[in-house]
């Protein structure tokens, strides 16, 4: 059955599936305002420098075309995949095998902006990046690029007081991933939900209520690797 | 509502990831949610733009101060669908006055200017709460998503905006470049038409982006619920105990014994087999296991694997660096040269007499300078291109008939891992093919024979064949050659060599014999 998400997923030649989340018109129209507004206001200082010098605003003018071509170019490069716009929003660039962003594919994708410009605004671009299944406009498509969310290292979370207990079965991945947001995640919900829940575990486990929530908060943290 | 028939895949997402899935979700049932918003929301401003015709702005602000009433029935269908029952379009037009009813005059009057309009919709409608306790839910879901609703809601308005001028830019882009200005001149007249055009412009980029923003928003409230309440732990648990093998299994104590198997099937790796291999046999790697007693002693035996080969890759690598340096000279010999080259240069060729030769005449040496110089490296970049192409030049002008292949002279001495140089292969080859199928070595014969003839097919009969070619490209360079005796014999011997190498299919004593005077006939026999 096919569920809706933004999932991307690539499997390299070794076997292993790398997976990103695929980031969406409105986060990224952020990051494109904050970029503009800070190459607006560079070239805004730049321009009150040169006029109270009384100098010519000629090489205004030059840098304003500098930044509007390659400040794209050369943040996602030499930056990680990240302007200073994408990087307060939390996203990044790469290539669609999630590997960096070269020079080749970054330069494509940003002076394709001219085309995702038309007719005005980059409604082109906003229309093909809703349109395409992995939010690309048209410059990430000729690029071979898509824009994905930068996992941030989260401060590691308070787990519940409890002893970790070993487990006497042996369950699928999937399922210890389970009992480990079950652990990680139990200051999030009400400890009567907590209960309800590990209640639907009661023929594996054999316990109800407060018992339950202990047994698979101890399970949760010998998966997290506490033996204690 | 069936948690299990959820639509969405059930995990936590940041807030911005889940307005990204809310227009996934709007695409997918997009149809849908535009007749249920446009729909209405058309025959509404028709309305009003009859009454209202000669004040096209205030029909335009009563139209968008109604606004939000219209997003309750795509919300309504999106949240049915989210758990697999899409409804038909017709069902929710049935109960659309109903959905409008509860806590109408709220979402119109003090909650018009709400920047969270959207996430906090699905509180009203689909929660029927309010009041006290709606104020109360608010404050639980708040805690996460606000900032995203608001600047989605923002986003959302300036998207209008932008969508509106882009109609305009279009046309304007699309007619000939004489009525380029008329277009701009129509637009910012103050003209009863140009309000009309605005506002049905409005409406119209308005009805096409509000199922992403409703969605969007919806995405946000069943994220946060989703947070809030384990919906994806809860789907889990639930699979798991469709997994009958754990069911009583965790109530019984069971000891594993893996362990120890597992270590065992790993420590055996087959080694390659090759036919001019010799040595068949497996070769078994070792590990040893022993006991270690105390931490220390671990710990230098970690360090002394860590120092090991299978965890040191060691690489030099040259190359030229710019050396740091100074440069205590002085360069007064380039300044004096310049002016030099300047005196001889405006002797020669300048005309003296103008007023100003001291400034621009040292000037246009310098430019001279520079110019000779590029003019030069250009000649030399070119020249040495030339050279380089020299042949292939030849060729396209139609002075040599003949295009320069790839011309590496590199010898090939290895063929898909088999040593094909003659200086490996024995004297009399069929002989020895003979004598060692006879003393069983099947694999080994063939082996040699095949590889006799591939040495042959590059020495004598002159084919060329890369180190990265497999049998098949090798027999298909053969094929080429026009010789149907040779390319049968290859394509024979190429089948007969893949079935044992690869197939373990051993061959008759027949077919070999064969093969070895059809060899004998196809190449010379060294002698």
């Amino acid at each position: 059955m096919y569920l809706i998400n933004t999932e991307y997923k690539v499997e390299t030649p070794e076997g292993v599936d790398l997976t990103a989340e695929l980031a969406g018109p409105i986060p990224r129209i952020l990051a494109f305002i904050i970029d503009i507004s800070i190459r607006f206001g560079v070239i805004y200082v730049f321009y009150l420098i040169f006029q109270s010098l009384n100098w010519t605003v000629g090489p205004v003018f030059i840098a304003y075309f500098l930044l509007e071509w390659f400040y794209p170019t050369l943040f996602e490069v030499l930056y990680r995949g990240q302007t200073p716009g994408k990087r307060i929003v939390g996203l990044v660039v790469v290539n669609d095998d999630l590997t960096p962003v070269s020079w080749n594919s970054s330069i494509i994708r940003n002076f394709l902006r001219t085309v995702d410009f038309l007719p005005v605004l980059y409604v082109g671009g906003l229309i093909t990046m809703i349109l395409n299944p992995h939010y690309k406009r048209l410059g990430d498509l000729s690029a071979g690029t898509i824009v994905v969310y930068k996992n941030r290292t989260k401060d590691s979370e308070q787990l519940p007081k409890v002893k970790a207990i070993a487990p006497n079965l042996t369950l699928e991945l999937e399922d210890q991933v389970a009992i480990v947001n079950f652990t990680q995640r139990h200051s999030e919900f009400s400890s009567d939900r907590a209960q309800e829940i590990a209640n639907i575990l009661e023929p594996i486990h054999g316990l109800q209520n407060k018992n339950a929530v202990n047994h698979l908060h101890g399970l949760g943290k010998w998966y997290l690797g506490g033996k204690d | 509502m069936d948690l299990n028939k959820i639509q969405v895949s059930p995990k936590k997402r940041t807030p911005w990831q889940a307005v990204d899935v809310g227009f996934k979700m709007a695409t997918q049932w997009y149809r849908s949610l535009f007749i249920l918003y446009a729909l209405p929301f058309f025959l509404f401003s028709i309305g009003i733009f009859l009454v209202l015709s000669d004040h096209p702005i205030w029909a335009g602000l009563i139209i968008w101060w109604l606004k939000p009433l219209f997003e309750r029935a795509p919300l309504f269908f999106v949240s049915r669908a989210l758990f697999g029952e899409v409804q038909p379009v017709k069902t929710v037009f049935n109960q659309w006055l109903k959905i409008l009813k509860f806590d109408w005059l709220g979402s119109l009057l003090w909650r018009r200017f709400s920047f969270t309009r959207s996430y906090d919709l699905p509180i009203t409608l689909l929660e029927q709460v309010s009041g006290k306790t709606r104020a109360k839910r608010l404050r639980v879901l708040h805690q996460q998503g606000t900032s995203e609703s608001i600047l989605l809601t923002m986003m959302c308005f300036l998207s209008v905006f932008v969508f509106q001028y882009a109609l305009i830019a279009l046309l304007a882009l699309l007619v000939p470049i004489d009525y380029f200005g008329d277009v701009f001149n129509w637009y910012s007249s103050n003209s009863i038409h140009v309000s009309y055009y605005q506002i049905a412009s409005v409406l119209l980029t308005v009805s096409i982006i509000e199922p992403f923003y409703i969605c969007a928003g919806f995405m946000l409230y069943i994220n946060r619920r989703i947070e809030l309440e384990a919906w994806d732990i809860e789907i889990s648990f639930r699979n798991m105990l469709e997994k009958e093998k754990y069911i009583g299994a965790g109530k019984l104590p069971t000891i594993l014994v893996f362990g120890a198997l597992l270590v065992g099937g790993l420590t055996f790796s087959p080694t390659p087999v090759y036919a001019q291999s010799n040595d068949l046999e497996h070769q078994v790697l070792h590990n040893d296991f022993d006991q270690v007693n105390n931490k220390d002693e671990a710990k230098s035996r970690i360090n002394d694997i860590f120092k090991g080969e299978d965890f040191t890759n060691e690489e030099t690598i040259s190359a030229w660096r710019l050396k740091s340096f100074e440069y205590d000279g002085d360069l007064n010999w380039l300044e004096k040269l310049i002016n030099a080259f300047g005196r001889w240069f405006e002797k020669h060729f300048a005309n003296s007499g103008s007023g100003d030769i001291e400034v621009s005449g040292y000037l246009n040496n310098v430019a001279f300078i520079i110019k000779a110089l590029l003019i030069s490296a250009l000649l030399i970049v070119i020249s040495i291109l030339i050279y380089r192409y020299r042949t292939n030049i030849a060729y396209l002008i139609g002075y040599s008939k003949k295009l320069p292949l790839n011309n590496s002279t590199k010898e090939t001495n290895t063929l898909f891992g088999l040593d094909v140089t003659q200086e490996s292969l024995p004297e009399n080859i069929p002989e020895e093919v003979i004598t060692l199928f006879k003393a069983g070595n099947t694999r080994q014969a063939i082996g040699l024979l095949y590889r006799a003839t591939l040495s042959k097919l590059m020495t004598e009969k002159g084919f060329r064949f890369d180190e990265s070619y497999t049998e098949g490209e090798c027999l298909a360079v053969v094929t080429q050659g026009d010789d149907n005796s040779l390319t049968g014999f290859i394509s024979d011997m190429t089948t007969v060599w893949q079935q044992l190498a690869y197939g373990h299919v051993q061959p008759t004593e027949e077919t070999l014999n064969t093969l070895c005077n059809r060899w004998s006939g196809v190449f010379s026999n060294a002698e």
